[in-house]
């Protein structure tokens, strides 16, 4: 038998306030987050997490069990006290928000309407206003101001402890890392400068708890003052990063997103104050200090606790980062992790941190430590060891933080890096009605129809591939496809991530980034093609063609039953077999999938075969291709058996490559890195065509140039279109090709401002990225990764002319209203 | 506390502040001025267009300037070929492929070279060269044709 006072002790309440305070947080951000059309469309939309889809559909009676445990806790008020109305209407709404989160469901279909944002916001008020309750209910601590020196001591202390914790951690991290060492004499002076940035911050920290002690000082409640200056800090701190780092990773930077960081930002900072106010009751005799207060959601108010959790830190913070690194495509969680490291080293060493024994020492030791951060600092900056900060930064996301927190803009950076934001992610009414075609009229070919197989798998490195890489022996079946077909050597995508780089395929060339594609049909080309020529149109559908392609009779959808990130192409070319086996008639066939075999959140989840190994090769994704190949080879076996393989055009390629720890880079779709854009791209075309065509094979090719080759492949002559469009790879023996290795080629992130030039067929990749505020050159002629080129302002300033007066063409070209 | 020594206590942390935060990040360059290489950057005549000697001082300067520049030492070895300076037109032919191997239009510019100079050794193998990077490039198939036919008619 429970009895009636259990669900109001202290630790039950604590239990509760957390459970409900995870939920609303969670809640409200998958609400800002769906109402970010961008990460709607590139992360719910998808179902890139089916965590999230699960946590959606449980969230209703998730919020029930909340509210009940939050019910049961608030009992006690709801007869008589202080707390006694609020109490009530906090219940009877929540009952209210309940009864309509059952009934209409309303998170499985906000989509990315102003839905999103009203549950993000009633999400972010319900733990602030339950921290308001609990603060009538619960006693007021006695407090005492917070103590300066020991601050100071804490700052001091937090900066080494946040810098330890990465050092020691940083030999393995490395160990993790593909192409990037440091030597000794580096790794010394990175660990200085690490340290040096840390100090710098902490001391900040000291200066800020200084300034709001002393005008806490000049009201009535000088404590309670502080302990809530201390708070609002911490939520104006949260809205802060989540600002610059989570709504700028997302393009959500307008007015709206502002409200959502200050929302969620104070409703961590609620959260984290009620559980303050109820970890320090036991304490509520004594004075405790404003500071030790603030720290008591995760010490407690105790030295042996928060003892016991600084000797844990390292492993929280080695956890934190390699729990995220294989998804953390532009090392946004890492930050956050690191300032949770910043937060909890804070508190955990201010509880143990002593007072000093005389006033004397304090002064002296305030103004050393002040000194010392500042011409530590300052000295890092002056010698300047970006290489050693830019390597080191990779195990240690502390000093990543700051390092690009300090980015320097000048006021033409400023406008420079405004404009690329200007022109990136527009809302998709930008997009003006404009046709592209590459042969026009378009009438029906009169020349052979060959069936058409685009194989496209998701994420799939050239490197990973015998045909590109002799060092790979998992690739059989491709290896012989590639024997007795066009392999081009130099293959690249124009986008980094999947929602641009396929349809940039369709179309056969770069697009207006705007957020979803109006009127696609429009530039579809490879479609109109398709269309004109009779063929009998086979797909799988992803969360992207599903926008590109219409259905109707001459459509025939494979994998019906399956979503994007489900496509396997084994089960793919299984039904794809026996679908062309069941035709009838000599109709020519176009297929397209987008395989997800290789993907790393696909591919992370599948250990490879017991006793299978890949030296040289990241496992999971190694096994990952091998399972590829196999399927792809049997699918190549069927085509020969059935007498179609000399009749057909198919073609291997990628949307785009991956980051698989190079420098310690994973993933794609946000950053612009050679590893990412170079792509594998492999062309059969009929035994009649060989004859007629030829290729060069040894000059920069990228997938946008499949569309006008399929055009040229049919019997058609596309037109040229200039360097923002795709050109026929195949052409007749004698046509000069040789301007293709002298032209500039834009490139473009999928998520962010972040812009490429690729120049010298293919050797120099330049690239201005407005997100982290780095720029960079890279020699792509040596290794995978590229090697870095030294920058000076003059080539700084010829890499963004040349990437602006790309985009304002491809602007002129297609915005509404440019012309 | 008096009040003057409240202010105090204020003031002090908000200087330092202003300082520390004043300073915290890097100074960026400025970028203009900046020169553009335009000169060097433009891209060579085409469509029917031909490098002839007039170009060399120009690309011989950019050369110069841009060592890596594979597209620039090609484009001054044509215009040496066109200037009759073989000789500097296959070092900077060699130079080009060094950076580019992959080139087949340099392969078949330099075995062109090297069979009106009579190595049709060297020659041959620039049109296999040539050949892989391009499966049956016109160019390629002509040089090797003129390889392969009697010497006198190569002549």
């Amino acid at each position: 038998m429970i009895r009636p006072d259990f669900f109001a002790r202290r630790g039950i309440v604590i239990f509760a306030r957390l459970l409900n305070g995870v939920l609303c947080l969670t809640t409200a951000t998958f609400g800002f987050l769906s109402f970010s059309p961008f990460a709607y469309a590139e992360f719910i939309k998808p179902n890139v997490s089916p965590a999230l889809t699960s946590f959606i559909i449980m969230s209703p009676w998730l919020f029930w069990m909340a509210l009940l445990a939050t019910m049961l806790t608030l009992a006690p008020e709801l007869g008589s006290g202080r707390a006694q109305r609020s109490a009530i209407a906090y219940l009877v709404t929540g009952a209210a928000i309940g009864l309509f989160l059952v009934v209409r469901t309303p998170l499985l279909t906000i989509a990315d309407s102003w839905r999103g944002f009203a549950v993000g916001v009633v999400a972010s008020v319900l733990p602030l206003w339950l921290a308001a309750i609990d603060h009538m209910v619960w006693p007021a601590p006695v407090m005492s101001p917070a103590s300066r020196p020991r601050a100071l001591n804490a700052c001091v202390g937090s900066a080494l402890a946040v810098w330890a914790c990465y050092a020691l951690g940083a030999p393995v991290r490395f160990s993790q890392v593909v192409g990037l060492s440091l030597s000794g004499k580096q790794m010394a002076v990175a660990l200085a400068a690490a340290l040096a940035f840390d100090l710098f911050v902490f001391v900040v920290l000291y200066l800020t708890i200084c300034a709001l002690a002393a005008a806490a000082a000049f009201l009535p409640r000088r404590s309670a003052a502080e302990f809530w200056a201390f708070h609002v800090l911490l939520a104006a701190a949260t809205a802060a990063v989540l600002y610059f780092l989570v709504c700028a990773s997302i393009a959500f930077q307008d007015f709206s997103a502002v409200i959502a960081s200050v929302a969620l930002g104070a409703a961590i900072a609620g959260l984290w104050a009620d559980i303050a106010r109820l970890r320090v009751q036991r304490a509520a005799s004594r004075s405790i200090d404003t500071l030790d207060a603030f720290g008591a959601p995760l010490t407690g108010g105790h030295r042996s606790i928060a003892a016991v959790l600084l000797l844990l830190l390292p492993v929280v913070a080695y956890a934190l980062t390699a729990a995220v690194v294989h998804f953390d495509w532009n090392a946004l969680l890492q930050k956050l992790g690191a300032a949770f490291i910043w937060l909890a080293a804070f508190t955990t060493v201010y509880a143990v941190a002593r007072e000093p024994r005389s006033a004397f020492a304090d002064r002296s030791a305030a103004a050393f430590a002040t000194v010392l951060a500042f011409g530590a600092y300052h000295a890092v900056v002056w010698l300047n060891p970006q290489l050693e900060i830019d390597r080191y930064s990779v195990v240690d996301p502390s000093l990543r933080l700051i390092r690009d927190a300090r980015a320097g803009r000048s006021a033409e950076t400023a406008e420079y890096y405004a404009y690329l934001r200007a022109n990136t992610l527009l809302p998709p009414s930008r997009s003006g009605p404009v046709d592209i075609d590459f042969v026009a009229p378009l009438d029906r070919t009169s020349g052979a129809r060959p069936s058409i197989f685009l194989f496209i798998v998701d994420s799939l490195r050239a490197d990973y591939l015998s045909a590109y890489n002799p060092h790979v022996t998992f690739t059989p079946q491709i290896g012989s496809f590639a024997a007795d077909s066009f392999v081009f050597e130099r293959a690249f995508t124009r986008y980094s991530g999947t929602s641009f780089a396929v349809p940039s395929i369709w179309a056969g060339g770069m697009l207006l980034h705007t957020l979803g594609q109006p009127e696609f049909h429009r530039r579809n080309t490879l479609l109109k093609l398709l269309e004109a020529n009779g063929y009998l149109r086979m797909a799988t559908i992803d969360h992207i063609v599903d926008e590109l392609e219409p259905r109707g009779p001459d459509f025939h959808q494979i994998e019906k039953t399956k979503s994007t990130m489900q496509f396997d192409v084994c089960s793919t070319v299984d039904e794809l077999a026996s679908t062309l086996a069941a035709l009838q008639g000599s109709r020519p066939v176009f297929f397209y999938t987008l395989s997800q075999n290789v993907h790393i959140s696909i591919a992370w989840s599948r250990p490879p075969p017991p006793n299978r190994t890949y030296p040289g090769f990241f496992p999971q994704v190694a096994a990952g291709v091998e399972r590829l190949d196999s399927c792809f080879g049997g699918f190549i076996d069927f085509l020969k058996r059935t007498g179609r393989y000399d009749d057909s055009i198919i073609i291997l390629l990628s949307d785009h490559g991956d980051s698989l720890g190079e420098e310690g880079r994973w993933g794609h779709a946000y950053v612009i890195v050679p590893e990412i854009i170079r792509i594998p791209l492999i062309i059969h075309i009929p035994a009649a065509l060989r004859g007629q065509m030829s290729a060069d094979l040894g000059a920069v090719t990228f997938s946008t140039d499949i569309t006008p080759s399929l055009y040229a492949l049919l019997g058609y002559r596309p037109a040229n279109r200039g360097p923002l469009f795709g050109r026929p790879l195949f052409v007749a023996p004698d046509e000069d090709v040789s301007w293709v290795r002298r032209e500039q080629f834009l490139l473009a992130s999928s998520y962010g401002p972040v812009y490429g030039m690729l120049r010298r067929n293919s050797r120099e990749l330049a690239v201005v990225d407005a997100l982290d505020g780095r720029e960079r050159m890279f020699d792509l002629s040596k290794t995978v990764a590229g090697e870095p080129l030294a920058m000076t302002p003059a080539t700084t300033a010829e890499n963004r002319a040349r990437i602006r007066h790309q985009i304002e063409t491809l602007a002129a070209l297609y915005e509404r209203g440019s012309r | 506390m008096t009040r003057r020594q409240r202010w105090q206590s204020l003031l002090w942390p908000l200087v330092l502040l202003a300082l520390f935060v004043g300073t915290f990040r890097r100074a960026a360059p400025t970028l203009a001025d900046a020169a553009v290489a335009a000169e060097c950057d433009s891209p060579p005549p085409t469509n029917g267009q031909r490098i002839g000697a007039a170009d060399i001082d120009r690309l011989e300067r950019c050369v110069a300037i841009d060592v890596g520049n594979a597209e620039l030492m090609v484009d001054l070895g044509r215009a040496y070929a066109a200037d009759n300076r073989p000789v500097e037109a296959e070092r900077l032919y060699r130079r080009a492929l060094g950076i580019d191997p992959a080139n087949s239009d340099v392969h078949v510019w330099l075995g062109e070279l090297l069979l009106s100079r009579g190595d049709r050794a060297g020659a041959r193998r620039e049109a296999q060269d040539a050949l892989r990077w391009r499966p049956n490039g016109l160019a390629a198939r002509r040089l090797m044709a003129r390889i392969s036919a009697p010497a006198d008619r190569a002549r």
